[in-house]
């Protein structure tokens, strides 16, 4: 009987021997290092309007108003990419903001797109790379910038704007505006409506998107 | 006077209605934190790690938690839809419990580096933010499954000697009842 319950014991020594968890020795002083860090935080919004949607209309009207997009033409604007209304009637309604929270010292803003552009019986598609954008920390006519400079989404994350700071009160902005080149008729194509869904998000500055 | 006064009124809401329409719109979207999380963790070990959401925007939202594809195996969260409402600052966020476990059996020590992710949902247009996620965790060595191998042995043997010793002792003891008492032999009658 003593030899048994000799055995089990030490077959738990083994056990938790052998766990790879810590073992810690007791020393006679204990050294005890005193540090503190501050919480971290990071919000990111969207405006209502991209909220919203993002929706290409034909050419370069992008004031609200959606006409369906002719094959074969490219920089199509998204409809809110100039404000047609008020005094600010250059400005894009496409913006991202973070907030005082945000105690980062930089923030990245990173896209991408779930999927290509897919009609809804999910029968045919346009790739998401002829979807493209522009940011900017200015507003205007020229900024963020016109087409021929912008990048292109991918279903992979791709840096949106890069190095955001965050404002000491209420928000900061990136401005964004969004083209789309439009493939040539064809069979595969056909003139219906095609849908994806876009994420927009914001990841510490010393991270890659 | 009345017409001055008309006049004011409709000056001021001429001015209201073109400042309001010239406005931000509203603000949709989310905070977590913290942004960096670091976790060591021992195969068999279960730890549980805190975020918080919260949302200083004018939207309520509804957002789920997305843990990256590397850390998936290893990283529960609770709730993965978290409704907040809007102007809700940090102190007063919601709280997302990640539960962090690794089976006995892994083997090697692992660094993952991955990402817990609370996006907004409902919208064709998802904001979203990340918290970077490092995950250590202490596997499985030569030496620990050697121990552990050990200690299993030894507890399986010391079972069997129980339960056999307990057996030899109950056949004894069964043999002893099954013998009738006799009467003692008087060698001198």
């Amino acid at each position: 009987m003593r030899y048994t319950v000799l055995l089990f014991i030490l077959g738990i020594g083994f056990l938790l021997l052998g766990s790879p968890g810590d073992i810690r020795i007791v020393g006679m002083q204990i050294r005890a290092p005193m540090n503190v860090t501050i919480a971290s935080y990071i919000d990111f919004a969207v405006s209502s309007d991209l909220s919203e949607r993002i929706e290409f209309t034909k050419g370069a009207a992008g004031r609200g108003f959606a006409e369906p997009v002719d094959p074969n033409t490219n920089d199509n604007n998204a409809t809110w990419n100039w404000n047609g209304t008020g005094s600010i009637d250059t400005a894009t309604l496409y913006y991202g903001a973070i907030s005082s929270y945000t105690n980062e010292l930089t923030v990245d803003v990173c896209s991408n797109a779930d999927n290509d552009l897919w009609d809804l019986p999910m029968q045919h598609f346009i790739g998401i790379a002829n979807v493209t954008f522009a940011s900017s920390l200015l507003n205007d006519n020229n900024n963020p910038s016109l087409p021929g400079v912008q990048l292109v989404i991918t279903p992979l994350w791709v840096t949106t704007y890069d190095d955001l700071t965050p404002p000491l009160t209420d928000y900061n902005y990136t401005y964004l505006r969004y083209w789309f080149d439009s493939p040539a008729a064809s069979s595969e194509i056909p003139p219906v409506q095609y849908n994806t869904t876009y994420v927009i998000k914001a990841i510490r500055g010393v991270e890659t998107c | 006077m009345l017409k001055r006064i008309l006049i004011l009124i409709i000056t001021t809401l001429v001015l209201f209605s073109f400042f309001s329409m010239n406005s931000n719109a509203e603000l949709y979207g989310i905070g977590q934190g913290p942004t960096l999380l670091d976790v060591n963790v021992a195969a068999g070990q279960t730890v549980e790690t805190k975020m918080i959401a919260y949302n200083p925007f004018e939207s309520d939202v509804t957002a789920e938690v997305i843990v990256s594809d590397n850390l998936k195996d290893y990283v529960k969260p609770e709730p993965e839809t978290i409704f907040i409402e809007k102007h809700t600052t940090p102190e007063k966020a919601k709280t997302i419990t990640l539960a962090v476990s690794v089976p006995l059996f892994t083997l090697g020590d692992k660094d993952i580096k991955g990402e817990i992710t609370l996006r907004g949902t409902g919208g064709m247009v998802s904001p979203a933010v990340g918290s970077t996620f490092y995950l250590h965790v202490k596997g499985m060595n030569t030496l620990n499954l050697t121990l552990i191998t050990i200690g299993i042995i030894l507890i399986i043997v010391a079972i069997v000697l129980f339960v056999t010793k307990g057996r030899k002792k109950k056949t004894i003891q069964a043999i002893d009842e099954s013998v009738e008492p006799t009467e003692p032999i008087d060698f001198f009658p």
